[in-house]
């Protein structure tokens, strides 16, 4: 059974709390946190894909999964896409392109592929504050389509 | 007594300079007169001085009327608009054309002194660095022309003629010849000097926008200015930085977009290097200006901190980190620095620069320690 539809099924038995569901395909596991759970969506706190093709890849070969998943991943309330390749740590970070931006906050979602690991979280920074990782709200659709498109990402090289 | 035109002149200047303190936060925050500097002189886009001038009024409401017209019917007044609307555009400048006038570098940097209300600074150590200058101190009897020393020449060609007799007071004629000829020449002497040199780091990793470089450019002139005016000429060092960091020119430093992580302790090190074999802290007052969105990669700060601590803050003037807020809002690299060091070291200083209104105020925290 793929990822996503592990996830339908876990969804579909979570209750309304706090949940954390993880499913695992071949070399390929999904670790999702959510801080709630409704009939018609989750708030999602951390997503995680972890996958043994990712591993050992160098950056450039990361770089291409980056691009990959800007170009699929599109329904979000951003845009993502490349902002900062570290050699050294062989990490790419992905972020909002633009951040959304409050009076006197902005959010953004981030992404890093790293080798092993493409994970997602959503930061809102206040000024004058130190930036925090805040839930943010996905049908269940989407996240679905979310797991999907990490999973095709993290194949695609 | 002065000629009229020269306090003409002085009361020009004197009202330009005014106009330049008037509006010296908003040509601090908008950087107009960059483009403008030469070596020694800056253009400044002023707003067109009022020149008094006689207005003319209606001369009360009558006139005398003149064409067409029934006995009876009213004279029309003067000045009224005329029907079928306003009229075109009118072919000569308005009054928000603007005048440049040109200022010595010298001159920006004592408004920017009198307006910030910033201390003169006081170089660290004596002056121990000497530079070779030419002095005209003497005479030689070869040199071009141009330096021909006429007095000289005149009195040696009058001893001669007086010596041989050949001076005649009822007809004093002097001829020069070839051995009379005295010509000005100069000597070499060594000049005590206190030399400066600034170290700009500037973070252009693919979190940093163009707008932010141009407020870190912004901010970079007036302290080149200012600096430049304290010590009488700056040496000027540019760093740039992503994961890896590099000495470049000054075009490169501004113009350069990288894509690589954030790495500043990358920075740190070659500004250390430089330190260490350019510019001994024991022959130098060094100056280092640091500017990044902050947003180090997390495992890096400790690194950093480390060359901060042991390379850099014990041997220089001044080290000012100067955080541009990026579209993702600040970075928290500021918080840790005044974490780690905090009163510790009374060379660093850090401002928060939100936008280009911030460049004054961070100026002025930067500069405003006269070390």
């Amino acid at each position: 059974m793929s990822l996503s539809s592990q996830l339908e099924k876990q969804l579909r038995t979570a209750n309304a709390g706090p949940a954390n569901l993880a499913a695992q395909e071949g070399d390929a596991k999904v670790v999702c946190e959510l801080t709630a759970v409704d009939s018609l969506g989750v708030s999602v706190q951390r997503l995680e894909l972890h996958s043994k093709k990712l591993e050992g890849l160098p950056t450039e070969k990361l770089r291409e999964v980056a691009d990959a998943l800007a170009k699929k991943v599109s329904y979000l309330l951003e845009a993502i896409a490349p902002i900062e390749i570290d050699d050294e740590a062989c990490t790419i970070q992905m972020r909002s392109m633009p951040p959304h931006r409050a009076e006197n906050a902005t959010s953004y979602y981030e992404v890093l592929v790293t080798a092993g690991t493409i994970s997602l979280k959503r930061y809102n920074k206040a000024r004058g504050a130190t930036r925090h990782a805040e839930p943010f709200d996905l049908t269940r659709q989407v996240l679905v389509r979310l797991v999907d498109d990490f999973a095709a990402a993290a194949s695609s090289v | 007594m002065s000629l009229k035109i020269e306090r003409d002149q002085r009361r020009f200047k004197q009202i330009v300079r005014g106009k330049v303190r008037e509006n010296l936060k908003k040509y601090v925050s908008h950087g107009e007169m960059i483009g403008r500097k030469n070596k020694d002189l800056v253009s400044i886009p002023l707003p067109q001085l009022d020149v008094p001038r006689f207005r003319f009024g209606d001369n009360g409401n009558g006139g005398v009327g003149q064409g067409d017209g029934e006995e009876g019917t009213p004279v029309g007044k003067g000045g009224q608009q005329r029907p079928g609307g306003v009229g075109e555009a009118g072919s000569d400048p308005g009054d928000g054309h603007l005048m440049e006038v040109d200022m010595t570098l010298e001159e920006l940097a004592d408004i920017l002194g009198d307006e910030l209300e910033l201390p003169n600074i006081e170089p660290k150590g004596n002056a121990s660095i000497t530079q070779e200058k030419a002095k005209y101190n003497s005479i030689r009897s070869t040199g071009p022309e141009s330096l021909r020393h006429k007095k000289r020449t005149y009195l040696k060609a009058l001893k001669r003629h007086i010596s041989t007799g050949s001076y005649e007071p009822s007809e004093p004629t002097v001829t020069p010849i070839r051995g009379d000829q005295q010509y000005r020449s100069w000597n070499t002497i060594d000049k005590p000097e206190v030399n400066a040199a600034v170290i700009y780091m500037m973070d252009v990793s693919g979190s940093m926008t163009d707008e932010q470089k141009q407020v870190v450019r912004t901010a970079a002139f007036w302290i080149d200015t200012w600096l430049a005016r304290q010590y009488g000429g700056i040496e000027t060092r540019y760093i740039i930085h992503d994961a890896v960091a590099k000495e470049v020119d000054e075009h490169t430093f501004y113009h350069t977009r990288e894509s690589g992580g954030t790495r500043i302790s990358s920075a740190y090190k070659v500004c250390a290097a430089l330190l260490e074999n350019e510019l001994p802290p024991s022959e130098w007052n060094l100056y280092c200006f640091q500017f990044s969105d902050g947003d180090n990669w997390g495992e890096d700060n400790e690194r950093a901190f480390g060359t901060l601590k042991e390379k850099i803050l014990p041997h220089v003037n001044l080290y000012c980190y100067g955080q541009v807020e990026s579209p993702y809002g600040s970075g928290e690299y500021i918080g840790h620095l005044q974490g780690r060091f905090g009163d510790k070291y009374d060379t660093l200083i850090t401002a928060e620069m939100e936008d280009r209104d911030a460049i004054y105020d961070a100026i002025k925290v930067f500069l405003g320690t006269g070390k």
